[in-house]
């Protein structure tokens, strides 16, 4: 998903190789240079966006689909859609939470000033 | 390098509380539109009480994958491997209990497979609150999400502590083209103790 969603330029000057990831979509103009610290962390926020709202948008038909036009009754329906629901925010949570600390980290907020 | 007069435990908290918002907001907006769908959907006192001790579980796997992110950095790829594989493995889409022992064992290694169990359960009406109190099934419950949470905070404080000790804490490595050249990104040289 996220080659479709991402182009990279590089090139090569006296001080090294810089590299650009740009990350097409509603966020624009995030074409950073990734030595520069900040940069990757914007670009992967632009990710998640992009994660969240194809996830949002391509999920819920899917789940339509199944709920809908299968042989389920009432309550098949319902107990799917409580387990799905229950996956979703409590997957979600903790797929993130390691992505989030991974940030702090990087951003030097998880070292406390003394 | 250190940026932060905020506490370890409050920038972690902080964090955990935000996600709990963005996915349960967005949650309830998707069951809000799919309820027009599949029906009234029932969500008592008791339904969301079992959603909430299976959720520090999954903080508590968050947890854990957060300080293997910490230690050994390109942990996403295994994140999102175990968040996709959970949607089988956690009964979501249809009931594991008819599986015997191997319904046993993915209830104890995963976080939401016991919890989403017991919501299915009470939602069929097969179970009660105050039935499932008695049966002590809350109670165990209660002491696989604390000892998941538990896990995980252990593994968390271990990772930044080794993180920190290595100096690497707040290092990230660069996408596999880069890091094929021999080059890595590099916030700071060490971070302050």
């Amino acid at each position: 998903m996220a080659s479709q969603m991402t182009a990279q330029l590089s090139y090569t000057t006296p001080e090294g190789v810089h590299r650009h990831r740009f990350c097409a979509g509603p966020i624009q103009s995030l074409g950073q240079d990734l030595n520069h610290q900040g940069s990757d962390v914007q670009f992967r926020r632009c990710l998640r966006f992009h994660a969240a709202t194809s996830r949002i948008c391509k999920s819920r038909p899917v789940i339509l689909n199944g709920i809908t036009g299968g042989a389920y009754g009432a309550q098949e329906r319902t107990l799917v859609l409580v387990g799905w629901l229950a996956w979703q925010v409590a997957g979600r949570v903790m797929a993130h939470l390691s992505d989030a600390i991974s940030e702090e980290a990087q951003a030097g907020t998880l070292s406390r000033c003394a | 390098m250190c940026l932060s007069p905020v506490p370890l435990a409050a920038v972690i908290a902080a964090r955990s509380v935000v996600y709990l918002l963005t996915a349960g907001m967005e949650g309830v907006v998707a069951a809000v539109v799919l309820v027009f769908f599949v029906g009234p959907l029932r969500v008592g006192a008791g339904l969301l009480a079992v959603f909430c001790v299976s959720l520090l579980g999954a903080y508590g796997m968050g947890f854990l994958f957060a300080g293997l992110a910490l230690v050994f950095k390109r942990t996403s790829s295994l994140t999102n491997l175990v968040f996709s594989l959970m949607i089988f493995f956690t009964g979501a889409f249809g009931g594991l209990e008819r599986l015997g022992w191997a319904f046993t064992a993915t209830r104890f290694l995963f976080p939401l497979t016991w919890g989403i169990s017991i919501m299915r359960a009470m939602l069929a009406g097969n179970i009660s609150l105050p039935a499932l109190w008695r049966s002590g099934a809350s109670v165990s419950l209660f002491l696989h999400s604390a000892t998941y949470l538990a896990v995980g905070l252990g593994i968390l404080a271990w990772g930044y502590h080794t993180a920190r000790r290595k100096g690497t804490l707040d290092w990230h490595w660069s996408s596999p083209v880069l890091r094929s050249s021999g080059s890595r990104l590099c916030c700071s040289s060490s971070s302050s103790m």
